[in-house]
């Protein structure tokens, strides 16, 4: 199973540990993972904003290599998979295509329309599918509680109707399932983090991200579970502050998919990069860690 | 979160300079109320000493715990105010200067009311951020005593013996067999024809005798690196397989058969420029410093061929060969580092017009100055090496590998600066020499811009030295002579000059030291050659405090301003080490520990090297030795961990919101 890998800027940026953490579950799992030299960020739909050609031609240039590789493009984002998907369908159009190609033509590429975006979530489920991944569970999750915080661009990507419910998503659910854990639905979960107002507002945003932990936290759960690094962030990095701004303290360890999975698989948790978690993920860690010598 | 503070807003006049356009009356008036002023006053001239006492005794009388002056820029007076407000008894970065001058009634002054207007929101402002400051606490660090300076050439050896002299301990680290650099070789020095080794000799034998200089030579700086206060180098000796008893009588060399008839291997002389060969164990040039025999390992036949050829150990009389020697580290502990790691010369070979490296008979300007050494490999007389015969007719090219166009891969942007007076140097050297040799410089401007050049330049031309304005198109060969093509752009006529020699004036390029900058965290401008902190007022310091630049390593110059560079470094160096122990500016980052997810983006920003992640703690750590303040990691950190001392986001914030309402806040 080989895979164009696109990080993207948050996961190796900001939350550096998302990068590693999906590469040592991708060794763990046999997924081979393609870097691409020199791919550009997706836009994160400022571009698209400023700029809709440019942000057309910049993902359709990453396309373009993932193609040369002849391979499906891998995101771990919820954002790169919105803006990278949406670039995509609009570049099935053959009109479109050759437009955007005689702007590749002056960096000798080409995009031909052949690639799909996939998310680590459909990776995970679809091309690896729940027997063989439920196989390799050395740290079942057991009776924590996992919140699923899908995001805002996860389920608006082009295409992921198909894979999921916008509206009622269970696909997490149905991971956390898998790696035997028990989920927890609760309404916020398919709220916006924040993340994308932060700058302008955080005041604004720090209400949002509060109230939907708090909401979580309410509905049971230990710990949220995320498949996108700016949710990760802002739902990790300013949990205290946005505490603050809606009066309580939820306390809730912050995963993303990459690190549960990791986690589940067995493996350390150093190389998922949990000690640099502003919220202590220690204590979930122990949990399992105590289960996995009950088991043996 | 607002302090319940006493402030104090003192209005300057400016003796009119303000006053004439900003209405300070009506400025005074609109920030009387404001929450927490108790004092607004205005006064001529609040620099003035009649303005320093009635801030002080304000301060003391109403017990004030915020200051805002309202006058010029910071620039000027911010750090006397300061200092004022804190013998007065407040904390000194409890006051903020409200630029109401620059900003104001000199940028606006047709439109007095637009001025004022805009006075009375920047006081505005000011007074609110002033609320929000905390007292700071000036801090000092000690300093590691001790400089290495890397490079021993002039400049390296100038700034080491002015250190020395003041009391400092110097370590003098160079990577070739000797001291000296290029300036050994350059036979003599304009614009008064000195001898330059005899100017430079003294200097070389100061520096070797000096108690407190410590000579490493044969060495490189491996690694570097920066902690507060502190630099630690990592330098390695190379082995020069001869030990100090070596006695320095030349038998080895003469018996050592690399570069003889019959050897298969030659070695070009470092110091001849090729123009020569040397044996495999070797005294660079004869006033070498130190005084130590030196085995080239990659060409000597005991290392090439498995320890068959012993002869040097054989002739040796006092034992002094010693093929066991192994590469030795030192580890260094210095407060400042100076680079003087110096110029070599562009290689002309790519240019190839010109026929360097195909006709033996093209020369460099250096390999000329090696020729006028009288004991040189011509003796003094500039001679073709094809046949040995001494030329007749020179022809100098200028500008070469200099002055190229942008953008082009073979030659530098830069103006080497140098090589007009090396060339007139030169040429008159060798009119005097041989008057009745012709000998023509090409050129495109000559620059004889210092002190006694433009004098020089024309008593070249008194002794006959024809100089014609426009670059050659074409070297060409013509049976044993060469022909220069060239349009003399001031009479519009095509020459073609025979040349016995052709001498291209090659470009300076810095000594290629990447891995140093790097370890070191120093940037190059465009040109290549060390960035320093700002290329007009402070050219001998870095971006990295403590690192300080010397000499050609900085870009081109010629043996003075060298000299007076590596001067100024020097005095930098000094001062910055100080009597061991640095003031710490307080404005400078701090990180919230809490806030912190250690992901780098700070320390990958920093121009500085002033952050850096703890890997065990996972934590971003300040170093406030080497901070500047300038806020960088404030802009990229994600989660707001990292600020600058009173420029917090509350602060800044507050500070908005008081010159402008509906901007920030909802």
């Amino acid at each position: 199973m080989r895979y164009a890998y696109f990080p993207g800027c948050v996961a190796t940026d900001s939350c550096g540990e998302l990068d590693q953490a999906t590469r040592a579950v991708a060794a763990h799992l046999g997924i081979e993972l393609v870097d691409l030299e020199e791919a550009a960020c997706c836009g994160a739909g400022n571009l698209q904003e400023a700029n809709p050609k440019a942000a057309l031609a910049l993902n359709a240039r990453t396309l373009s290599m993932a193609e040369a590789q002849g391979v499906d493009l891998l995101t771990v984002c919820g954002t790169c998979q919105m803006y990278l998907a949406r670039a995509n369908r609009e570049l099935q159009d053959p009109a479109t295509r050759e437009k955007v190609n005689a702007v590749l033509a002056r960096v000798d590429r080409r995009y031909e329309g052949r690639v799909r975006v996939r998310h680590l979530l459909q990776v995970l489920l679809e091309d690896i599918g729940p027997r063989k991944l439920a196989a390799n569970v050395r740290r079942p999750l057991g009776d924590l509680n996992v919140g699923a915080f899908y995001g805002c661009h996860l389920l608006r990507a082009p295409g992921s109707e198909a894979f999921d419910d916008p509206e009622e998503p269970r696909r997490i659910e149905e991971l956390i399932t898998v790696l035997g854990g028990r989920p927890v639905t609760y309404g916020g979960r398919t709220s916006c983090c924040g993340f994308h107002v932060l700058t302008v507002r955080e005041d604004l945003a720090l209400r949002m991200a509060g109230g939907e932990l708090l909401e979580a936290k309410a509905a049971g759960a230990q710990v949220l579970a995320t498949p996108c690094p700016l949710c990760h962030l802002v739902l990790d990095a300013y949990q205290g502050r946005a505490g603050k701004a809606v009066g309580a303290q939820a306390g809730l360890p912050i995963l993303h998919l990459s690190q549960l999975v990791g986690l589940a698989l067995g493996i350390d948790p150093e190389r998922l990069g949990v000690k640099r978690h502003l919220v202590p993920v220690a204590p979930v860690v122990r949990a399992l860690e105590e289960r996995e010598v009950l088991r043996a | 979160m607002t302090e319940k503070r006493k402030l104090g807003v003192f209005l300057c006049h400016c003796g009119g300079n303000i006053s004439d356009v900003v209405d300070v009356k009506a400025v005074r008036e609109s920030i009387e109320k404001q929450d927490g002023v108790v004092l607004a006053t205005d006064f001529r001239f609040m620099c003035s000493n009649e303005g320093q006492e009635r801030l002080q005794k304000e301060i003391r009388e109403r017990g004030l715990d915020g200051v805002v002056v309202a006058c010029c820029t910071p620039k000027m007076y911010e750090d006397l105010f300061r200092q004022k407000a804190e013998e007065a008894g407040m904390n000194p970065y409890l006051l903020e200067i409200a630029n109401i001058r620059e900003q104001c009634s000199y940028a606006h002054r047709f439109e007095k009311d637009k001025a004022t207007e805009k006075a009375k929101v920047l006081v505005r402002g000011q007074v609110e951020k002033v609320r929000h400051l905390k007292p700071l606490e000036v801090k000092t660090a000690p300093i590691q005593p001790g400089v290495a300076v890397i490079g021993a050439g002039i400049a390296g050896i100038h700034a080491s013996l002015l250190l020395a002299n003041l009391g400092h301990k110097v370590t003098l680290i160079e990577k070739s067999p000797t001291i000296g650099g290029n300036m050994a070789r350059t036979v003599k020095t304009f614009p008064t024809d000195d001898c330059a080794m005899c100017t430079l000799s003294p200097k070389m034998n100061e520096v070797y005798n000096h108690e407190r200089i410590d000579l490493v030579t044969y060495a490189e700086v491996k690694e570097a690196k920066r902690s507060p206060g502190k630099f630690t180098l990592v330098v390695e000796k190379k082995p020069r397989y001869v030990t100090d008893a070596c006695i320095g009588c030349n038998r080895c060399t003469e018996k050592c058969p690399v570069s003889t008839a019959k050897s298969p291997v030659s070695v070009e002389s470092e110091w001849d420029q090729g123009l020569t060969k040397r044996k495999a164990i070797y005294l660079p040039f004869p006033q070498a410093l130190p005084q130590l025999w030196t085995i080239d390992a990659d060409h000597c036949f005991y290392f090439q061929r498995g320890g068959k050829c012993r002869v040097c150990a054989m002739v040796c009389p006092a034992k002094a060969i010693d093929f066991t020697m192994k590469p030795e580290r030192l580890d260094l502990e210095v407060g400042a580092v100076i680079v003087a790691t110096g110029y070599q010369e562009y290689d002309p070979t790519p240019l190839r017009l010109y026929g360097f490296g195909r006709e033996p008979n093209v020369l460099t300007q250096m390999q000329v100055a090696r020729m006028l050494d009288s004991m040189g490999p011509t003796k003094g007389t500039v001679s073709r090496p094809s046949d040995g015969r001494a030329a007749d007719s020179i022809v100098m090219v200028q500008c070469v590998g200099s002055r190229g166009a942008p953008g082009d891969p073979l030659t530098h942007e830069y103006c080497s600066r140098v090589c007009c007076m090396v060339a007139v140097k030169h040429a008159q050297l060798i009119k005097k020499a041989r008057p009745d040799t012709e000998v023509y410089v090409l050129y495109n401007d000559l620059r004889a811009y210092g002190k006694g050049f433009e004098e020089y330049y024309v008593h070249s031309m008194e002794l006959g030295v024809k100089y014609v304005r426009g670059l050659p198109g074409k070297v060409r060969k013509e049976g044993a002579r060469l022909l220069v093509d060239v349009d003399d752009m001031l009479t519009g006529r095509r020459l073609e000059i025979p040349a016995d020699v052709v001498v291209l004036s090659a470009a300076m390029e810095p000594t290629p030291v990447d891995d140093l900058l790097k370890s070191l965290k120093l940037d190059t401008s465009p040109d290549g050659f060390v960035k320093e902190y700002h290329a007009k007022i402070n050219p001998t310091e870095t971006a990295v405090k403590g690192v300080f630049v010397a000499g050609c390593a900085q870009g081109p110059k010629d043996i003075t301003d060298s000299i007076s560079q590596a001067g100024a470094a020097a005095m930098s160096a000094a001062v910055f080490l100080g009597g061991g122990e640095m003031t710490l500016n307080p404005l400078v980052a701090e990180v919230d520990a809490a806030l912190c997810r250690a992901c780098d983006r700070c320390m990958e920003v920093c121009e500085f090297d002033a952050v850096k992640v703890d890997p065990e703690m996972l934590i971003a750590v300040v170093d406030e030795t080497a901070c500047e303040g300038c806020g960088k990691c404030t802009v990229v950190c994600p989660t707001g961990a990292i600020s600058v001392r009173q420029f917090t986001k509350p602060q800044i914030v507050a500070s908005i919101d008081a010159m402008a309402p509906m901007a920030v806040s909802p």
